[in-house]
């Protein structure tokens, strides 16, 4: 909960470090084009289906997707674990079509962290340079380096057996950046930790992301972490990208039904008939401030719905009385379940607002929804 | 606590016979190595003649060359072959080739008699058509390495099925090829396996005597056929006795210090257990 303070402190200090690294190389530098990229394992999944992406350079690009929608796949393509059954993949402009993984200038933190069991924790992280062939003096001075700034120093000499989860993903992440990849790739690399760690590992992930400059790709099932971290996402499911863009955007105006539940909580409702602006519902009529072409479903987020005690005056456009029928305090927030004409409603109200916001199961109320804050959407 | 508590005492008191068993006849032929007459059914006082006298027999000592030539010869190749061959199981086990499996298991489940007759054919055809490969150590030795491949292969093949299917991945994605995955992450991770895989090598053709019988030349004697020559001519003296005793003792030694050095890893590998302090 407390994550969006740190957050921000952690962005504020990013911006006393060095100017990013992106600035300095050339406008392609880091950039990730995937063309119609299609695979097809071997019995027969379609496991990642024509997907087109551009992530620019120095972006936190995250792909999110339930298990077993491609994201992991479509991760260990650009990394070249897998080859492609269709289309083309460039980094920084250049086509890697049969370049194999050691010779991309790309580097993963994978999801069991996978450090060497013989090596310790210096010798994993300058494993990357050894196999390059820098020299060794370079290699300690820059393994040093890594080692402090990433505060793990002092575990130099251990091995990856006698670290605790929260160290062995830091070190997982030093070897990867040590190398100065064009872009790091990251497999749910927190997802095997507990929940506070989590939070202060994906505070110091952004912190370092934005001071390096560096594309990172990240996969994660976990919407949280997705919405915390990414500039920019691509929502997947059965290899598909079913909508890609600012996490903001993705999250305020989802496309269609699976983005909008997938990303958050959201009250969905089929739409019966549309006359203008207006369209009719179960919940009775609505009006949207923007109507697209294709409009199956309306959608509003739990914390644009609006409450009111039935005291004051309405509206009169998407107003509605309501029934509280349950109630969950969750701290800063109070979700309440509530049911209009019978049918179901979700609302989530801040509880530091000034004035009466709380309302007791069985209280009825005034439940008032802004034309702009329902999005009309697809299938 | 009770329970377990006779349960270890049934355990411990059940389990004397089954090692009684097994190591009585040995704590027999090491008793009788030590017999002062050269009749090995009673004990007649100690000696340490048969000792003296084996370290004199010329040709005990040239069996026993002649072995441990043919033990680290083979074992080295096999291992080498081995090691190879069970990494590369690994690496291609998800290309549709676990008949391979079934390939490398079917040396270790075949009667060993069969196995030397069909070596000694195969090597009689050869020898006849080329006229290389007449009978002796070297063609012992390549029959050894045969049957050796798969048990090193298989110990190899297992240690590295237990590690992170991740770590190849990331060697790659680290900047090592092919050849830098094998030296730098293969060798390092499987070196237990592989010394382990080499020691078994050994054994296994120290004591071979079914197949090195069937492809062994008129120079070529290991101390398993001298040994089944000598008791066949003239029955079990106290030097074969003697001989047999020094190889148990060999043995001891091997399985003891394997047993250390693994389990002073172990306790390196793994982190300390508090729980055992407590006790």
């Amino acid at each position: 909960m407390n994550a969006i303070p740190r957050l921000a402190q952690a962005i504020g200090d990013g911006k006393d470090f060095a100017k990013p690294a992106a600035e300095i190389h050339d406008a392609q530098h880091g950039k990730v084009h995937l063309q119609d990229v299609s695979k097809v394992f071997a019995d027969g999944t379609v496991a990642v289906d024509r997907v087109n992406l551009e992530v620019e350079p120095g972006e936190f690009f995250t792909l999110l997707g339930p298990s077993g929608c491609g994201k992991t796949t479509l991760l260990r393509i650009i990394a070249g674990f897998e080859d492609l059954n269709g289309g083309a993949i460039f980094i920084s402009g250049r086509s890697m079509l049969g370049v194999p993984p050691h010779a991309r200038n790309v580097n993963t933190v994978f999801q069991s962290y996978a450090l060497f069991p013989q090596l310790n924790v210096a010798e994993n992280i300058a494993f990357g340079l050894r196999m390059r062939g820098v020299k060794t003096v370079e290699r300690r001075r820059r393994c040093q380096d890594m080692m402090v700034s990433m505060q793990i120093d002092v575990f130099a000499k251990r091995m990856p057996h006698q670290l605790s989860g929260g160290q062995r993903q830091r070190v997982a992440l030093a070897r990867a950046l040590i190398n100065e990849p064009e872009v790091v790739l990251l497999d749910e690399p927190l997802s095997a930790l507990d929940a506070k760690l989590r939070q202060e590992l994906q505070v110091e992930l952004l912190r370092m992301q934005k001071r390096l400059g560096m594309t990172f790709i990240f996969v994660t099932h976990d919407q949280h972490e997705a919405l915390v971290m990414s500039d920019r996402i691509a929502v997947m499911d059965k290899g598909l990208v079913r909508q890609m863009g600012r996490v903001d955007d993705v999250y305020e105006r989802p496309r269609d039904v699976f983005v909008a539940e997938f990303l958050g909580l959201s009250n969905i409702f089929r739409v019966q008939s549309k006359q203008g602006a207006d369209v009719s519902t179960s919940l009775g009529m609505l009006r949207l401030s923007h109507t697209p072409e294709t409009l199956q479903h309306v959608m509003v987020r739990p914390e644009k719905v609006l409450l009111s005690s039935l005291e004051e005056k309405g509206r009169g456009i998407n107003d509605f009385h309501g029934l509280v029928r349950e109630v969950l305090y969750m701290g800063a927030t109070s979700q309440y379940g509530l049911e209009i004409d019978g049918y179901p409603l979700v609302a989530t109200i801040s509880n530091t607002q000034n004035g009466r916001t709380r309302y007791r199961v069985g209280e009825r109320l005034r439940v008032h929804i802004e034309p702009a804050s329902i999005v009309g959407m697809g299938g | 606590m009770n329970f377990s508590r006779s349960l270890r005492t049934y355990l411990a008191l059940h389990s004397w016979p089954v090692f009684l068993f097994l190591y009585a006849p040995l704590a027999i032929i090491v008793l009788f190595s030590f017999n002062r007459s050269p009749v090995s059914v009673q004990f007649t006082g100690f000696s340490t003649a048969w000792y003296t006298s084996l370290f004199h027999n010329q040709d005990i000592l040239a069996a026993l060359g002649r072995s441990l030539e043919l033990g680290i010869g083979s074992a080295s190749l096999g291992t080498v072959l081995g090691t190879l061959l069970g990494y590369g199981v690994y690496r291609y086990r998800a290309a549709g080739l676990a008949w391979l499996g079934l390939l490398v298991y079917l040396p270790i489940i075949m009667p060993s008699i069969v196995f030397g007759i069909s070596e000694m054919i195969f090597f009689t055809y050869v020898h006849q058509f080329t006229g290389f490969l007449s009978a002796g150590l070297l063609t012992m030795g390549v029959a050894h390495v045969t049957f050796q491949i798969p048990y090193v292969a298989l110990v190899v093949y297992s240690r590295l099925v237990g590690l992170d299917r991740h770590l190849f991945d990331a060697a790659q994605d680290l900047y090592a090829n092919p050849w830098k995955i094998f030296f730098h992450l293969v060798l390092p991770v499987t070196r237990p396996a592989v010394v382990a895989g080499f020691l078994l090598a050994f054994t296994l053709s120290f004591d071979d005597f079914v197949i090195s019988f069937f492809t062994s030349g008129p120079d070529s004697m290991t101390l398993p056929l001298y040994i089944y020559g000598a008791v066949a001519k003239k029955g079990v003296s106290p030097e074969i006795n003697a001989v047999a005793s020094l190889m148990i003792g060999m043995v001891l030694v091997a399985a003891i210090t394997n047993l250390l050095v693994s389990r002073s890893k172990e306790q390196a590998q793994r982190p300390s257990r508090p729980w055992l302090r407590s006790h």
